[in-house]
């Protein structure tokens, strides 16, 4: 299991958790997969586990995306930070490595996390 | 016109002040010579007036004396008579003629036939002095001292003739002659102080004339000082864009309409009459615009007054106008102007119009948000389901050969172990268990984007003019959907909508004000605390005949220093490009301009602003009229 890459998926809207569950099924031999409903959760998460990438939406109530991934900036540096988002994200752009346009598709955001693990090895 | 001061002094003082006066002359009088022709005029007046009594009284004198002379046919009284007729005749034609010496000969001729009456009538000869005195007290009327003095010359020369042809009582004649000369003396200085007071009167005259001369000439220059200014006044007021004018409510006509008029409505200026006027107010505003104007003039709207109503120019061009109207109290004229104010409402329309298309852009980023999120899972959902079913057809595929294996008897083992091994590829426990949900979210999410698009729709009739009956709930409800965005990453939404009857309005005007103001009390919620999420109560209820819709929020508040000023255009406490000042300005002109309802707000500081909207509701009044 620990070979296994480690991705967790941050988002307030449960149905968009339950939506990147079901496409990325397929990858659970692969991927370990997380999902953190909302910035708080997602936050006890990252502090508690080691993540090779993080894919979240931007607009939260409380903890937002950009404040998510300042913090995990700051804290986990080599993790990777996707913006999966339909937002204006430009107060974020400093902390973002790859920043996705929603709605996106299933093999879209696939593509970007297999990059992306490809540079995070 | 003219101030008295100004005349005073020419009138009491001799000397008349004429420098720093305008030296402009009346034509054909000189200054000088104003005294002696006052004089002249004068004199002349009162020689043809004497000189007419006279002639008449010696003509009689002389008729009476032929008649005389014949009754008593003394042929020396005929030839006396005939010689003074003569006499008489050159000294009228002179008189007439203004010969300044004929009057002595006047004087001469009288006092002739006193003498012929005297020397000729003995009967008279006593009466003969007294004639001559009388003669002399006639003359006196001239004023001319020299004419008194040869008078008197000629009565003494008489009886000193008289005594030497005809013996006579030497103290008698001395006695005579005093009272002559005395009575004369006394006539001299009579005749000497009214030809004083003949030149002082002309010289109150040509002062008189100066003053009057400079008090026309002063009224003439105010005049004229008036009528420029009079011109200047009406050029401004036919120059501006405002169109003036005076109305006389007794005579109940227009007293001044200023000529712009025409040209606002494309008439001629003889057509600009109250009766002309009232036809081109369009047949909409008419009764309302009647109406303000009538109860003003009943005092009923204060000192001055304004309202807007449309008027008709030709060829159907609708112009806007603003009506200022201002009456002085007691005063029977009302006196006002009217503005063209049919750009400044096309501005308003626009500016209304680019405030809702600022609301809505606004709000299409947050829409797009809200329906990205569905699409997204949406779209996920489907790929999901669409994979499971390539891999369940795969694993039906595989059962399909194993179960005509087994009627074949053809079936191996490993075709089993490869159909379970795919079952386990597949995931079929978690497929059987996640593609429902799957399914039914896919629906849930088609159902959210077509909820939100048919949200949209309330804001889609801006142009639409005719109001319509439009329920309120479901207009507030359709926009709490599109501004979802805007509060719920800040606040919990609370609705409590009671049941209302329906209210004639324009649903996207109603959208847009509650829209406004639930933005603004997202704002004021992320101000107060911003990692605390507040609530926005949305509330709505029937009050009498009012509907009445509250917005409350647990932001911030108004601090007092804004509270009168957040329904003005373009007052904003947000920063710069977040806000333009315009959502409260325009959500309040929509409520009460157009519906005439009410819209106001309680705040506490650091608790939170309720905004209350009361829309009357009039469909009971409506069906009536129905």
């Amino acid at each position: 299991m620990t070979d296994l890459c480690r991705i967790l998926f941050v988002d307030d809207d449960p149905g968009i958790l339950s939506g990147l569950q079901n496409v990325l099924h397929r990858e659970r031999r692969r991927w370990h997969m997380t999902f953190a409903l909302g910035g708080e959760a997602a936050l006890a998460e990252i502090r508690a586990n080691r993540f090779d990438v993080v894919v979240s939406d931007m607009r939260m109530p409380v903890i937002d995306g950009a404040a998510l991934f300042g913090t995990l900036r700051r804290e986990a540096p080599e993790t990777f930070r996707i913006m999966l988002s339909g937002s204006d994200c430009e107060a974020a752009m400093d902390d973002i490595h790859t920043l996705l346009p929603k709605p996106c598709s299933a093999a879209t955001l696939r593509e970007a996390i297999e990059r992306a693990l490809l540079r995070s090895i | 016109m003219v101030d008295l001061h100004d005349v005073r002094p020419f009138l009491f003082s001799e000397v008349i002040p004429l420098a720093g006066l305008p030296t402009r002359q009346l034509p054909g009088v000189e200054p000088p010579t104003r005294r002696m022709a006052a004089l002249d005029s004068m004199q002349a007046a009162l020689l043809r007036e004497t000189d007419r009594l006279v002639l008449r009284v010696i003509a009689v004198q002389w008729a009476l004396a032929l008649v005389f002379g014949l009754m008593t046919s003394k042929p020396l009284l005929g030839l006396a008579a005939g010689t003074g007729l003569a006499m008489l005749g050159v000294a009228t034609i002179t008189t007439l003629r203004s010969f300044a010496g004929a009057r002595h000969g006047l004087a001469v001729a009288q006092l002739a036939w006193c003498a012929l009456i005297g020397t000729l009538a003995p009967t008279l000869v006593e009466t003969g002095p007294l004639l001559a005195l009388g003669a002399l007290a006639m003359l006196a009327l001239y004023r001319d001292a020299r004419l008194v003095a040869t008078a008197t010359i000629a009565i003494v020369a008489h009886q000193l003739v008289l005594a030497a042809v005809v013996p006579t009582d030497l103290g008698a004649l001395a006695n005579q002659l005093a009272v002559v000369v005395v009575i004369a003396g006394v006539l001299v200085v009579a005749c000497r102080r009214g030809a004083a007071d003949q030149r002082n009167d002309a010289r109150r005259v040509a002062q008189l004339a100066r003053v009057t001369a400079i008090v026309e000439r002063k009224v003439r220059e105010h005049t004229l000082e008036l009528q420029e200014e009079i011109e200047q006044f009406r050029e401004i007021v036919e120059s501006t864009e405002a169109v003036a004018f005076e109305y006389d409510i007794v005579k109940n006509q227009l007293m001044y309409v200023a000529p712009q008029a025409a040209r606002l409505l494309d008439c001629e200026p003889a057509d600009l009459r109250m009766g002309f006027l009232l036809r081109r107010v369009h047949l909409d505003d008419r009764a309302n615009a009647l109406r303000e104007y009538e109860q003003f003039c009943q005092g009923h709207r204060g000192p001055s007054h304004s309202f807007d109503c449309r008027l008709l120019a030709t060829h159907d061009r609708v112009v806007f106008v603003r009506m200022h109207v201002s009456k002085r109290p007691g005063s029977r004229r009302v006196r006002g102007f009217c503005l063209d104010i049919t750009r400044h409402k096309e501005l308003e329309c626009d500016l209304q119009q680019s405030q809702k298309l600022e609301s809505v852009g606004r709000l299409a980023a947050g829409v797009a948000h809200e329906i990205n999120t569905p699409i997204q899972f949406v779209g996920d959902s489907v790929e999901f389901v669409r994979g499971a079913v390539d891999d369940l057809l795969d694993l039906v595929a595989q059962q399909r050969a194993i179960v005509r294996g087994v009627l074949d008897g053809t079936v191996s083992r490993e075709q089993a172990i490869a159909a379970e091994e795919t079952v386990e590829l597949i995931d079929l426990p978690y497929l059987t268990s996640n593609l429902p949900t799957a399914i039914v979210r896919a629906v849930e999410g088609v159902e959210r984007v077509a909820r939100i698009v048919r949200s949209l729709k309330v804001f889609s009739h801006p142009d639409q003019p005719e109001m319509v009956e439009v329920d309120i709930n479901q207009a507030i409800d359709s926009t709490l959907t599109i501004a979802r965005n805007e509060y719920r990453y800040v606040a919990d939404l609370v609705t409590d909508l009671r049941e209302l009857p329906r209210v004639w309005c324009h649903a996207g005007d109603l959208g847009q004000v509650v829209l406004n103001i639930v933005i603004n009390a997202a704002h004021a919620i992320a101000a107060a605390k911003p990692t605390e999420r507040g609530t926005i109560t949305v509330a709505t209820r029937l009050d009498g005949d009012h509907v009445e819709i509250t917005i409350a929020d647990t932001g911030c508040g108004i601090p007092e220093h804004a509270r009168h000023h957040i329904f003005d255009p373009f007052f904003t406490t947000k920063a710069i490009g977040k806000g333009t000042g315009q959502g409260l300005s325009i959500a309040r002109s929509v409520i009460v301009d157009r519906y005439g309802g009410t819209l106001t707000f309680d705040t506490v500081v650091g608790a939170g602003t309720t905004f209350r909207i009361r829309l009357p509701a009039r469909p009971h009044a409506l069906e009536a009229a129905a």
